[in-house]
C-alpha cells in the first residue's frame, strides 16, 4: 500500500510532465501553423513541376533524358523523407513502413537511401541498407541551397550510378488530424495518360535546344520534388507532435484525477483511523473510571 | 482570344489569371507569346515576365526558372521570384554590391556569377518599375 506521500509525490512527478507535454504542445502548435502556410503556398510550385515534366514525357520526342527512359536493371534508390526528432506518434514509423515495403517488394532488402532527416537515417543502418548521402537538421525555413546537396546525390545516383528507379517517400500533410504516408516514383518520370495534358503530335519548340533544357529542368523537378516533401514533412510533423502532447497532457491529467482520488481516500482512511484510535481511546479511559 | 497563365515560385504563387500577350527573357533572347503558340519549353534568363490582359500589364521578377507553352496554357516556375511591385531599388543595389564583390572575390565560381546576373537583373527590373510608376 502506497503511502500519502508517495502518492502526493507521484501526482508532483506527473503534473511536470503534464506543464512540459502543455509547452510542447503550444510551440507545436504555432510551428504548425506557419509550416502548413508554408506547405499551402509551395504546393502549387511542386505540382506544376509535376505536370510540366509529365507533359515532356508525353510529347518531347527529340531528345529523351535519361529520366524519361524506363530502365529494367540496376538498384533503386529511396529518398526517405523523415523527422529529426520524434514525439510525434506514428508518423515516422507509418512513413517508414510504406517506404520499406514498396523497396522490398520492388528491389528486395539491399536498396539504396538518401536519407532526409534523423529517423530515417536511423532506420537505414539498422536494415543495413546502402545510405547514398544523409542530411539532418534541415531548418524549418528550408530553401533549395539546403537541399542541393541530396538533390545531386539522387540525380547523380540515376545518371552515374545506373539506378532504376527513384522513389520519394514522406508524410504528406492533409489536415491536424491526418498525415498520409506518401510514396512515388520521381523517375523515371511518369507520363502523362492519353486524356492528361497536352494533345498534340508535334514536339516542343525548345529554347536554346532539347537537351540543354532537359538537362536543367530534370533535376530542377527532383528538387522542386524534394523541397515540397521536407516542407509537407515539416507540417506534418508539427501535427502529429501536437497531436501527440495533447493526447500527453489529457492522459496526465486523467493520471492526476485518479492519483488524487486514491490520495484522498488515503487521506480519509487515515483520519478514520486515527478517529477510531481516539474514540477507542476514550472509550476505554471512559470505562476504566466506571 | 487568351491564354491561361500561371506563375509560381517555390515559395508561393505569383500570379494567376488570363493573358492576351506575354513577353519573357528566354535562353536565346527575348520572346513573346500570343495565345494559340506552339508548344515551347525554355530555361528563363533572370528578369521580368511581362503579362498583358486587354489595357493592362503585370510584371513579375524571376531569378531563372522554366516556361512551357502549350496552346491553352503557359506555365512558369521558378525558385524565386516575386513581382516587380514589391522590388525596391535600394535593397537591389545593396544586393548588386555584395554581388560584384563576390564576383571580384571569387571570378570563377558558376554562383557567384548567377547571383551576379540575378543582382543586375533585379536592379534593372527596379529600374524598370521605378519608370512604369511615375508614368
Amino acid at each position: 500500500m502506497a503511502t500519502l506521500r508517495d502518492i502526493r509525490r507521484h501526482i508532483r512527478a506527473i503534473r511536470n510532465i503534464e506543464q512540459i507535454t502543455r509547452a510542447m504542445q503550444m510551440v507545436a502548435a504555432a510551428k504548425m501553423r506557419r509550416a502548413q502556410a508554408r506547405v499551402t503556398a509551395g504546393r502549387p510550385y511542386a505540382v506544376a513541376m509535376e505536370e510540366m515534366v509529365a507533359d515532356v514525357a508525353k510529347i518531347g520526342k527529340e531528345y529523351r533524358h535519361p529520366f524519361l527512359v524506363r530502365r529494367e536493371e540496376g538498384p533503386g534508390v529511396l529518398i526517405l523523407v523523415t523527422s529529426d526528432r520524434g514525439l510525434a506518434g506514428s508518423l515516422n514509423v507509418n512513413t517508414l513502413r510504406a517506404a520499406h515495403s514498396y523497396m522490398l517488394r520492388n528491389f528486395g532488402p539491399r536498396y539504396q537511401v538518401v536519407a532526409l532527416g534523423r529517423k530515417g537515417w536511423d532506420f537505414s543502418r539498422r536494415m543495413q541498407l546502402q545510405v547514398l548521402h544523409h542530411r539532418v537538421g534541415i531548418t524549418d525555413q528550408v530553401s533549395p541551397e539546403e537541399l542541393r546537396p541530396s538533390v545531386e546525390a539522387t540525380v547523380s545516383a540515376f545518371l552515374e550510378g545506373g539506378a532504376r528507379e527513384v522513389v520519394l517517400a514522406y508524410p504528406r500533410f492533409r489536415n491536424l488530424l491526418s498525415q498520409v504516408p506518401t510514396v512515388k516514383v520521381l523517375v523515371p518520370v511518369p507520363p502523362r495518360s492519353e486524356a492528361e495534358g497536352p494533345h498534340t503530335d508535334g514536339d516542343y519548340i525548345y529554347e536554346p535546344d532539347a537537351r540543354a533544357v532537359l538537362e536543367r529542368l530534370m533535376p530542377a523537378y527532383v528538387e522542386a520534388e524534394v523541397l515540397h516533401a521536407v516542407r509537407e514533412l515539416q507540417a506534418s510533423f508539427y501535427s502529429a507532435q501536437m497531436v501527440a502532447m495533447r493526447n500527453a497532457s489529457s492522459a496526465a491529467g486523467d493520471v492526476i484525477r485518479e492519483l488524487s482520488l486514491t490520495a484522498n481516500k488515503v487521506r480519509q482512511a487515515g483520519i478514520t483511523r486515527e478517529l477510531m484510535e481516539i474514540i477507542g481511546g476514550a472509550e476505554a479511559l471512559q470505562a476504566a473510571r466506571r | 482570344m487568351a491564354v491561361r497563365v500561371r506563375v509560381l515560385a517555390s515559395d508561393q504563387p505569383l500570379l494567376e489569371g488570363e493573358a492576351d500577350f506575354l513577353t519573357f527573357r528566354g535562353a536565346d533572347g527575348d520572346l513573346g507569346v500570343l495565345p494559340e503558340h506552339a508548344p515551347l519549353l525554355t530555361w528563363l534568363k533572370p528578369g521580368e515576365v511581362t503579362v498583358r490582359q486587354g489595357e493592362g500589364e503585370r510584371y513579375v521578377f524571376l531569378e531563372g526558372g522554366f516556361l512551357e507553352v502549350l496552346p491553352d496554357l503557359v506555365t512558369v516556375v521558378a525558385e524565386r521570384g516575386q513581382l516587380s511591385t514589391t522590388i525596391g531599388l535600394e535593397p537591389a543595389e545593396e544586393e548588386l554590391r555584395a554581388a560584384q564583390e563576390r564576383a571580384t572575390r571569387d571570378p570563377e565560381s558558376p554562383a557567384a556569377i548567377h547571383l551576379l546576373e540575378v543582382a543586375q537583373a533585379r536592379v534593372a527590373a527596379a529600374g524598370l518599375q521605378r519608370r512604369r510608376e511615375r508614368e
